[in-house]
């Protein structure tokens, strides 16, 4: 019943006090909005805290009537997390912590490595790590669009306004982005095949 | 025999009956997902979720804000 509901009605009957409204934003977006962390969070134990802070804040500041509906929860809510991140790459540099990304555990889909073999496994482990490596390895912005575009699903217009450009800026750092995945796949002989 | 041109030719479809719910237009426009499939599809090969255990802590969590 309450999958039928738009964004909006669900966060008015939230606000109404009907809390399993809010429990259906969750799950609507929870794979989306911890994607985009983990992108820029390796360590897992940390992506879940801040994946859990940011529904915390965004609970807080609908409550406090911050936000006001466009028809755009998620880029909202993005945005949240995408400000967590960055308090937090802050506090690391104002503690002079140097990160190593071996320490990194697996993030994503832990679950499903469970029901497979070994080789299998670390076959995932490997592209996971291929993946992020080649995204890792983008200039900035080109990064943030790909990120925004595939992980999380939003529109190239909403990306201009979460990135602050125009919609062609965005569309092009997508195809820059886009070009040099590809050359990079190409020099480190990485294709789907292979795996 | 001439048929009417309406009964002959290809039917129009209207703009209204294009779905393009699930589409961004600027994405298809440029072409994005034909051109390249090799790279999307590689970045397609992990999708994250959170582990319940997240998930469900998070909801602990509300319900004792609330």
């Amino acid at each position: 019943m309450k999958k039928n509901l738009s964004d909006f009605e669900l966060i008015q009957k939230f606000k109404e006090g009907e809390q399993s409204c809010f429990e259906e934003l969750i799950r609507r977006y929870k794979n989306k909005v911890y994607a985009y962390i983990g992108m820029y969070i390796h360590d897992q134990a940390l992506a879940e805290d801040i994946f859990q802070d940011t529904f915390l804040k965004v609970i807080q500041s609908v409550k406090a009537g911050k936000y006001s509906d466009d028809g755009r929860f998620l880029p909202w809510v993005i945005r949240i997390a995408h400000n967590l991140i960055i308090d937090h790459f802050r506090r690391l540099k104002q503690l002079n912590v140097v990160l190593n990304d071996d320490y990194e555990s697996d993030l994503f889909n832990l679950k499903s490595l469970a029901d497979e073999n070994v080789e299998d496994s670390m076959i995932r482990v490997q592209i996971r790590k291929d993946v992020r490596n080649l995204i890792g390895q983008l200039p900035e912005d080109q990064r943030e669009v790909v990120i925004l575009r595939h992980y999380t699903g939003l529109s190239f217009k909403e990306i201009a306004d979460i990135t602050g450009v125009s919609i062609n800026t965005a569309l092009g750092r997508m195809r820059y982005a886009l070009i040099n995945m590809r050359k990079m796949m190409q020099e480190k002989q990485i294709s789907l095949t292979f795996y | 025999m001439v048929l009417p041109v309406n009964l002959t030719s290809t039917q129009l479809i209207s703009f209204r009956n294009i779905n393009t719910d699930e589409v961004d237009i600027y994405d298809d426009a440029w072409g994005f997902a034909s051109e390249f499939t090799d790279v999307l599809d590689f970045l397609g090969t992990i999708d994250a979720e959170p582990p319940s255990a997240a998930t469900e802590k998070l909801l602990e969590l509300i319900s004792k804000k609330l």
